[in-house]
């Protein structure tokens, strides 16, 4: 028992140092926040700490932990979103006021202007690309890990890519005249 | 010649999803369609985009999430796999209380030692205010000899008891050398003795 525990602390912290940069590179990519993603990152490293069964090899660790941030990461999407309807509820009243600290803040951050793209991409969209993109994973493993066809994996891709192009040339025009 | 592909096509062919007998033909397509071959960088751009985009330094978030695991490995019985738990004998266990039944069970331990400490007070008043009459009266040695026993006697000992309200303490011997055997009418039966 004990030696068993020891393998695979062992193991823990073999896996650790390679799997971490991955799965906080997702979860980022995807919450466009870093300190949700080490949020997130932690949850999901505790999980696969305690979890019984060991996993048969890294590349199953990596699939169950973007799994895991992946489940996690709509809870923070979702309460996201609702920040957002009451921003944009609020912009309606106060327009004038929201477009100007909105043009300062897009000023100052030019430099995300990608991860800022990728946040505008619907949750759907954006998980898949992010897996693609980001965790090198192909199109079967990415349907694995959500449960949808490689079919479906490929049309979403797809979409993602067509819809962030078109929002990119918009904030490129947008910076350009600013 | 190839038709020219979907953009969806071109996407996947990208992602190296296409295979092969297609993969080739779309290749050599890409390299006569002037069109499509410009398509193709132009979705092959976004993903460059996306891969050059600065990243955040992941080292200070990956050894703090280290520590915080080791803590909180170390702090709770949760250990590695979260076998020790299950291994543990079962007053070791831990049991987990829903809060309200916890809120529950503290509230009715406080009414029951509340209730316990307020009718002990009680008792104790009630023993304090009787105490000094019970305890403090010398106890009044009337000793009756059972032949000498006489009505008159009784009387004054019942006489002396009502005057206490009872509360005396009565004492009775026999004489150590008393044979008993069934003789007359009982004298504490008779009614004209009583008052």
């Amino acid at each position: 028992m004990l030696k068993k525990t020891k393998d695979r602390e062992e193991r823990f912290n073999q896996e650790y140092p390679i799997l971490f940069p991955v799965i906080y590179r997702v979860s980022y990519r995807i919450t466009g926040d870093e300190v949700i993603s080490e949020d997130l990152c932690h949850e999901a490293f505790i999980k696969y700490y305690e979890r019984h069964e060991p996993l048969p090899d890294i590349n199953q660790a990596k699939y169950w932990l973007i799994r895991v941030v992946k489940n996690m990461s709509l809870n923070y999407e979702k309460k996201r979103m609702r920040e957002k309807n009451a921003v944009n509820k609020l912009e309606k009243i106060t327009p004038q006021y929201m477009e100007s600290t909105e043009k300062g803040v897009l000023k100052e951050e030019t430099k995300i202007a990608v991860q800022k793209a990728l946040d505008k991409l619907p949750y759907k969209l954006r998980v898949v690309l992010v897996f693609k993109e980001y965790a090198q994973l192909n199109y079967k493993e990415i349907g694995a890990i959500l449960g949808i066809s490689e079919g479906n994996v490929k049309v979403r891709i797809f979409r993602a890519r067509e819809r962030l192009e078109k929002i990119l040339k918009e904030e490129n025009a947008y910076v350009s005249e600013g | 010649m190839l038709m020219c592909p979907k953009d969806e096509i071109i996407s996947a062919y990208l992602d190296g999803e296409v295979e092969t007998p297609w993969k080739e033909k779309l290749k050599e397509h890409f390299s006569e369609c002037s069109k499509c071959a410009k398509r193709l960088s132009e979705i092959q751009s976004i993903s460059y985009l996306l891969k050059q985009d600065k990243e955040p330094d992941c080292q200070p978030a990956l050894q703090r999430v280290h520590r915080r695991i080791y803590f909180h490995s170390s702090e709770s019985t949760h250990r590695i796999g979260g076998q020790q738990e299950k291994d543990l004998p079962f007053w070791r266990r831990r049991v987990h209380i829903p809060m309200p039944a916890a809120v529950l069970l503290s509230v009715v331990l406080f009414i029951l030692f509340a209730s316990f400490f307020f009718f002990m007070g009680q008792n104790n008043t009630q023993m304090a205010h009787k105490g000094p009459e019970l305890y403090n009266s010398q106890p009044i040695q009337v000793t009756v000899p059972i032949e000498g026993l006489e009505a008159g006697d009784l009387e004054v000992l019942l006489k002396l008891l009502n005057n206490k309200d009872f509360s005396q303490e009565v004492l009775m011997e026999l004489p150590e050398d008393s044979q008993f055997t069934v003789f007359g009418e009982p004298e504490f039966g008779d009614p004209k003795i009583e008052r």
